[in-house]
């Protein structure tokens, strides 16, 4: 998907853009988190994220141009996307995380076609983290085990009450993007809209103050169709959608670690280094890396 | 049952297999079966019964009430608001009184002193304070504080050797205490600009007290600062270190402060990350006048208090680190066996065993050095120190191996692993940071590297 907006972008370009972020960050948005034992208000976040929109940070439009994650073929813009976040990130984590989730949502709803819905978010895990390496293995093309089908199954079905997916996010969120496989239609990413789901908030949780943690199942009377409202990527493009998304989460993690308040941000890495896929689990991506290297080209070299 | 209809975890052999290690010992010689073989009991009591009578008793009383008094308010406590100073909330209150009238506020010694059975005295009081510490803490981190740092305000008391000072003052607390008006202490070393700095003779000697002591009629005149106080703003009564006029860390001395007595205030309390259970405040000596009779020890003393009882106090902080790996063990136990993945339970699969297995071994090992380093009346620095950072660092481990197995279901807090987590990040930072700590092992050991004095014997 080459784009005339990025194709001609320059490394100089990409640290003008920086600095853009870095004023933002530090001079708007560090006011609003300088006590980081008292998070910030959720309206100030929504606030933020709306004005990193209008710098163009964030991008909603159905043409990609400089937004984060717009392009995540191109390895300029790549990296300016995670130095981005990682602008964001020196001054607060919850923050970065949000933007980041907002773009991959962006992203995806791009993949399927159609313009960005506002308020977005996505759930790149499953029930239990990638649940083991079924679905690496998967996306390198192996030939899957009997016990990884299962595992495929059961770590990416619909979630239910006993088995949920978590989601960080700002309380307001209307869609949502879920990774699903069933063994019948394989990989299919479904945006549901809030109504369509169970959202049970979980309150206190470890780290990310500025976000609240939630559970979420789809409710029964929409889990044997997907409603006709909700998007989808089938086929191919479910699979590369994954990839990329799984690019994302990687280089992503890249821009959240920054100092803001000791005791938070040892929290905050705690929360980062579990969400989608805890270190233990990392190692089947590399298990798989020879199959997979292709798949991510640039991203490996 | 697992997946296969067997009565036994995947990949392992039932116990009424031939081939397994529990009928195999069942068949031995009776003699010898009579020795080897054992039954198949949960490793909490084969450890209580490695113990003396006495302390397996102890254990299971200081167990019964955790169990019953703090596990159901641990997450309560935790989450509820920061209170104003020096309040409690009623379900604070309500655990502070029935552990004070149950005894376990004032079991350092026996009665009138204390309320320890006579039949304990014969046993290491650190002994038994590890023992409690752990149970407490594997229920709740910040209630096992909330109930504990008082004891570490009585210490200097006990280590004076002034019986006068222990029956003024620990027979009033005791009566109190037991009566449903809880009596407690606060142990107040640490300032503003001296952490470590105090719990280190090298850091102290090159350090300037804050807190300053002056002659005035027939006693003393406080002025300064103590900050991060466990339990400050609730205790009656606070030891509280300081140094004589004109003079360094060598002239510290310990003051029996009453927390009514003119120009001591609390400014606040911290919020913290974890403990939150127990307050850590910080206080004010506004010349606040302490009569001669309330010199702990002696004039110069504060060091050697200060010492003795960072020996004594240390090894409790092993051992509630240890309480913490424990809770972490007990919550990723539960977890792996009801979770399913795959049409088994994770427990089913054998990287998730020897990741279990793995922080079971790390926290019983933490145990046994706690229990072994405890087993005396007089504890050395080095063991002291090694207890305390070696366990604490361990129970971090156990935890963050959980963690990762538990992925993002350990992140709400009514998973309760987060909260273990918080929790133990003190354990290694109070009673010295755990660097400190490992300065004084080698300082308690330097005799070894350097040249024998001439009046000494070579070593061998």
């Amino acid at each position: 998907m080459s784009n005339p907006s990025t194709e001609s972008l320059t490394q100089q370009d990409l640290e003008a853009c920086l600095a853009v972020v870095h004023r933002y960050a530090s001079e708007s948005l560090a006011p609003l988190c300088e006590r980081h034992e008292q998070s910030m208000a959720a309206a100030d976040m929504r606030a933020a994220c709306l004005a990193l929109e209008t710098l163009g940070v964030l991008h909603s439009d159905q043409t990609p141009a400089m937004g984060i994650w717009d392009e995540p073929g191109n390895a300029l813009a790549r990296e300016w996307s995670w130095r981005a976040l990682r602008e964001l990130g020196r001054v607060n984590a919850g923050v970065a995380v949000q933007v980041h989730a907002q773009a991959v949502a962006w992203h995806l709803d791009r993949c399927a076609g159609q313009a960005p819905r506002a308020n977005g978010a996505v759930v790149c895990s499953g029930f239990m983290g990638l649940g083991r390496d079924a679905v690496v293995a998967d996306l390198a093309d192996q030939v899957l085990s009997t016990d990884q089908v299962r595992c495929l199954a059961d770590n990416w079905g619909l979630p239910t009450l006993d088995q949920p997916r978590y989601l960080f996010s700002l309380p307001d969120w209307e869609w949502v993007w879920l990774p699903v496989w069933t063994a019948g239609q394989q990989w299919t990413w479904v945006q549901w809209s809030r109504d369509m789901v169970d959202a049970q908030a979980l309150p206190q949780a470890h780290g990310l103050d500025e976000l609240t943690l939630f559970a979420l199942s789809i409710k029964p009377q929409h889990r044997d169709a997907v409603p006709r409202e909700c998007r989808q990527i089938t086929g191919a493009a479910a699979r590369q959608a994954w990839v990329e998304v799984q690019a994302m989460q990687v280089f992503g993690g890249m821009g959240y670690m920054q100092d803001n308040g000791m005791e938070k941000t040892l929290r905050d890495l705690n929360v980062l280094r579990l969400m989608g896929g805890a270190p233990a689990e990392l190692r089947y991506i590399l298990a798989y890396w020879d199959a997979l290297s292709p798949m991510l080209g640039e991203l490996t070299a | 049952m697992n997946s296969l209809g067997h009565h036994a975890l995947l990949g392992h052999v039932q116990a009424d297999h031939p081939l397994s290690p529990r009928w195999a010992l069942a068949q031995l010689h009776p003699l010898v079966k009579s020795v080897l073989n054992y039954r198949p009991e949960p490793l909490w009591e084969s450890d209580t019964a490695r113990l003396p009578w006495r302390m397996q008793v102890y254990r299971r009383r200081a167990r019964d009430f955790a169990q019953q008094h703090l596990a159901p308010l641990a997450l309560e406590a935790d989450a509820q608001p920061h209170v104003p100073v020096g309040t409690l909330s009623p379900a604070l209150r309500e655990v502070l009184v029935a552990a004070g009238r149950q005894g376990w506020l004032t079991d350092l010694l026996p009665a009138p002193l204390g309320t320890s059975a006579w039949l304990d005295v014969g046993y290491p009081l650190v002994w038994r304070t590890c023992l409690r510490v752990e149970e407490f803490a594997r229920a709740c981190g910040g209630l096992m504080l909330f109930l504990s740092a008082h004891y570490l305000g009585m210490g200097p008391i006990l280590v004076s050797g002034q019986l006068p000072l222990l029956w003024q003052t620990l027979r009033p607390a005791v009566r109190s205490t037991l009566q449903g008006d809880p009596h407690l202490f606060a142990f107040a070393i640490t300032e503003p600009g001296a952490g470590s700095d105090a719990e280190d003779g090298h850091g102290a000697a090159a350090n300037r007290p804050g807190l300053r002591a002056w002659r005035d009629g027939a006693g003393w005149r406080l002025r300064g600062d103590k900050v991060y106080i466990s339990g400050g703003d609730i205790a009656r009564q606070l030891t509280v270190f300081a140094a004589l006029e004109n003079e360094g860390f060598e002239s510290w001395t310990c003051f029996l402060v009453d927390a009514d007595m003119p120009g001591f205030e609390v400014l606040r309390t911290e919020l913290k990350m974890g403990m939150r259970a127990s307050s850590a405040a910080h206080l004010r000596f506004n010349d606040v006048w302490v009569p001669d009779a309330r010199v702990v020890g002696g004039l110069r003393q504060g060091w050697a208090l200060n010492r003795a009882t960072l020996n004594l106090s240390r090894l409790p902080v092993g051992a509630m680190a240890v309480g913490l790996a424990q809770s972490a063990v007990d919550v990723v136990s539960d977890f792996v066996g009801q979770a399913r993945l795959g049409g088994r339970r994770l427990i089913d699969y054998q990287d998730v065993q020897l990741t279990l297995a793995q922080m079971l071994a790390d926290t019983s090992a933490a145990r046994a050095m706690v229990w072994q380093g405890a087993r005396t009346w007089t504890p050395r620095q080095a063991m002291a120190s090694m207890v305390k950072f070696h366990c604490t660092d361990t129970a971090m481990r156990v935890i963050e191996m959980g963690m990762d197995l538990m992925g993002e279901h350990a992140l709400p807090h009514r998973a309760r692993l987060e909260k273990i987590y918080r929790d133990a990040r003190l354990t290694q930072i109070f009673e010295g940071t755990n660097q400190v700590n490992r300065l004084s092992v080698i300082e308690d050991l330097q005799e070894h590297w350097l040249p024998p004095q001439p009046h000494q014997k070579a070593r061998p």
